[in-house]
């Protein structure tokens, strides 16, 4: 019997997600979308409502991934200083901050899936969600290495597109629009690929506005000299798209993306980091003391730059390290500079009683 | 040795030079510095030892089916004002909340608060001069009551004495095992190169026969 | 490479399974999925006339569904007649859900 299968996945999901409810969690939101998500499996499985096979099983869907995301955010090995700056980024944007659920995965890829329209629609009818939930997954392996998390902000951007259709609205308003190396009229499966790429440029712009040329950087390394495939446009335009950006000289795309956010009610793309000043003190081999939370995303740009410089010519002390040592060191000191803000906020703003 | 007292410890905590001593966050700094020492706190990132199916933990490396230290661990993550029950007689490893910088003409010592002493946690750590990195604390429980630590309380105070020369913490060819820490680590004793020296004077003992 | 991993149709699943099911029981439909799909549908249609129109509170899904339109003659003749649900027979749904699929294959 098909409408088998769908109860009993419905059923396995809820045991994972009672033996994820055990654990106790740093955001106390994850555990109420937990409940959220146990109760909407209680009421598909409940006869007194029959709900149409096709939307249970869209239904599952959504609830067997999210299950994936939060499965990856309950080892208590989160990268909490890669997120934060992800979870303050979001307020600029989202009319309400949205519960950020990372998922450290085996894959050497970034993912990133938001609540599906449909499930947020049918929250009113105690069959999805209506909350604003992000849910990324990155390497397991970069989960102390902050510099190589930045692909996140990427991943972050694709969410705000999707969730406000920027690039369709790009396309909405200059349906002519040629991308970088496409020319002539478009073919239906040209047509396609130019939205995809565009969504990649838009990711692309948007970390840039936090991580400057740091994700530049980081792609160069991740995903050196790619050619132009069905999804990714050529390595070589995407470094001259975030050139403009980080330059502040004047490219199509970006003015073609503003123009869409500012129809949207949108901020527009436009650098939020501050330069910090790193060689001082990692010279010295300590973390650096970051003043704003624009220092904190700037201190990617700055850290890349620095590792760069000192992986080709090392200066002392650091000419006593392996390069392997050096990589690790600098990771640490961004990962540890950010932590310190993020721990001097906490206890700077903690609201005290008296006892 | 000199040891430093709380005018000299402000001073160099406040010194722009970056040979000065240099301990971040210090998030109440007349709370922290006393009179000759720094109180320091408990970090967020855990190590606590778990039981295996290793009868022992070997550190000779000289076993067929050796097991990293590592494997003898499992690893967690906490936020500033959680809570990390200790139990009696586990070993938890984790570090100081604030990262370290010790001037080369500095040694530092660093003991459990005596708060902690009464409830049966000792610690006893030292840092070499020119040390980097979150201090390690080596917790364990020698009491019978487990103990509800929370996270960024004031747990260990550190003593700084002034030495009369100036220490090279890196050398070139001889690699600090600890360098830079801002997590715990598990003992890195199968990277000590004298374990592979006695290992191999054992080998050499045992094919020509010779037994104890 | 980084990648993303939304749905095949994205934001454009209400409409995708409204149409599923359009070919079964169309009683079985959750009113709010019927009214998110009637305000997608007849948002696309304006947008389709005049892009302008688009601003802060404009629904993704319909930008989407403009931008399919555009791209499938077909799909836009089978959304143009839509002004109601109650009026969509199984043939008719398969018909227009087969174009949707097809404005996104790949």
């Amino acid at each position: 019997m098909p409408h088998l299968l769908v109860d009993t996945n419905l059923r396995l999901l809820k045991s994972r997600l009672e033996a994820l409810d055990d654990n106790a969690y740093f955001d106390l939101r994850i555990t109420a979308y937990v409940r959220q998500l146990r109760k909407i499996i209680e009421t598909l499985l409940s006869a007194s409502a029959p709900v149409p096979n096709q939307l249970k099983h869209f239904i599952t869907h959504q609830i067997w991934r999210a299950t994936e995301f939060i499965a990856g955010s309950t080892t208590r090995l989160q990268p909490y200083e890669s997120v934060y700056g992800l979870q303050c980024a979001t307020r600029e944007w989202l009319p309400q901050e949205p519960l950020i659920v990372t998922a450290l995965i085996q894959e050497p890829n970034f993912y990133f899936l938001g609540v599906n329209p449909l499930f947020k629609n049918l929250a009113s009818a105690g069959l999805g969600i209506a909350d604003e939930i992000v849910q990324i997954s990155l390497p397991e392996i970069y989960r102390q290495k902050p510099l190589y998390s930045i692909a996140v902000y990427h991943e972050l951007g694709h969410y705000i597109d999707t969730n406000f259709s920027v690039s369709d609205t790009v396309l909405a308003l200059n349906p002519q629009l040629a991308l970088p190396g496409m020319t002539g009229p478009m073919s239906p499966e040209q047509q396609l690929m130019r939205r995809r790429h565009l969504r990649e440029y838009f990711a692309d712009l948007f970390a840039a506005c936090y991580c400057g040329v740091a994700i530049k950087r980081f792609l160069e390394g991740f995903a050196p000299d790619a050619t132009a495939s069905a999804s990714h446009p050529e390595s070589y335009q995407r470094w001259q798209v975030i050139q403009a950006l980080v330059s502040g000289t004047q490219h199509f795309l970006v003015d073609a993306f503003n123009q869409a956010l500012k129809a949207r009610r949108l901020p527009p793309l436009s650098l939020r980091y501050e330069r910090v000043n790193v060689s001082q003190q990692f010279k010295a081999i300590r973390p650096v003391t970051l003043s704003s939370i624009k220092q904190v995303y700037g201190i990617f740009d700055a850290a890349w730059e620095f590792l760069d410089s000192e992986a080709d010519n090392a200066q002392d002390p650091w000419n006593r390290m392996d390069p392997g040592e050096i990589e690790r060191v600098v990771n640490d000191l961004v990962e540890k500079s950010i932590r310190n803000w993020m721990v001097r906020e906490r206890w700077e703003h903690a609201p005290l009683t008296s006892r | 040795m000199h040891l430093l007292h709380r005018d000299e410890l402000l001073e160099s905590l406040h010194s722009a030079d970056p040979e000065s001593l240099f301990i971040e966050p210090l998030l109440d700094e007349s709370a922290q510095v006393g009179a000759t020492s720094i109180d320091l706190r408990l970090g967020y990132d855990f190590l606590v030892s778990i039981m295996t199916r290793r009868p022992s933990m070997d550190l000779s490396y000289d076993d067929q089916s050796y097991r990293r230290i590592g494997s003898h661990f499992q690893e967690t993550r906490r936020d500033l004002g959680d809570s990390f029950v200790l139990y009696p007689n586990q070993i938890v490893l984790s570090t100081t909340l604030e990262y370290i910088a010790v001037p080369r003409n500095t040694f530092v010592d660093i003991t459990t608060r005596s708060s902690f002493n009464r409830l049966g946690i000792q610690v006893a750590n030292s840092l070499q001069p020119g040390y980097r990195g979150c201090a390690s604390l080596e917790l364990c429980n020698h009491g019978h009551t487990p103990i509800e630590l929370v996270v960024g309380s004031r747990v260990v105070q550190a003593r700084f004495y002034r030495l009369p020369n100036h220490h090279e913490y890196l050398r070139q060819g001889l690699p600090r095992k600890y360098l830079a820490n801002v997590r715990p680590l598990v003992a890195q004793t199968d990277s000590d190169a004298e374990l592979e020296r006695l290992s191999a004077i054992r080998r050499r003992r045992d094919a020509a026969g010779e037994h104890s | 490479m980084l990648a993303n991993a939304p749905e095949p149709l994205g934001n454009l699943e209400p409409l995708r399974l409204l149409f599923l099911l359009l070919r079964g029981n169309p009683a079985e439909i959750p009113e709010s999925l019927k009214q998110q799909a009637l305000a997608i549908i007849e948002q696309a249609r304006q947008i389709v006339t005049d892009a302008n129109i688009i601003d802060g509170d404009t629904l993704p899904e319909a930008i989407a569904l403009a931008l399919a339109m555009r791209s499938s003659q077909q799909l836009a003749q089978d959304i143009s007649q839509i002004h109601g649900l109650d009026n969509i027979d199984p043939a008719r749904a398969d018909r227009t859900l087969e174009h949707l699929n097809a404005a996104f294959a790949g």
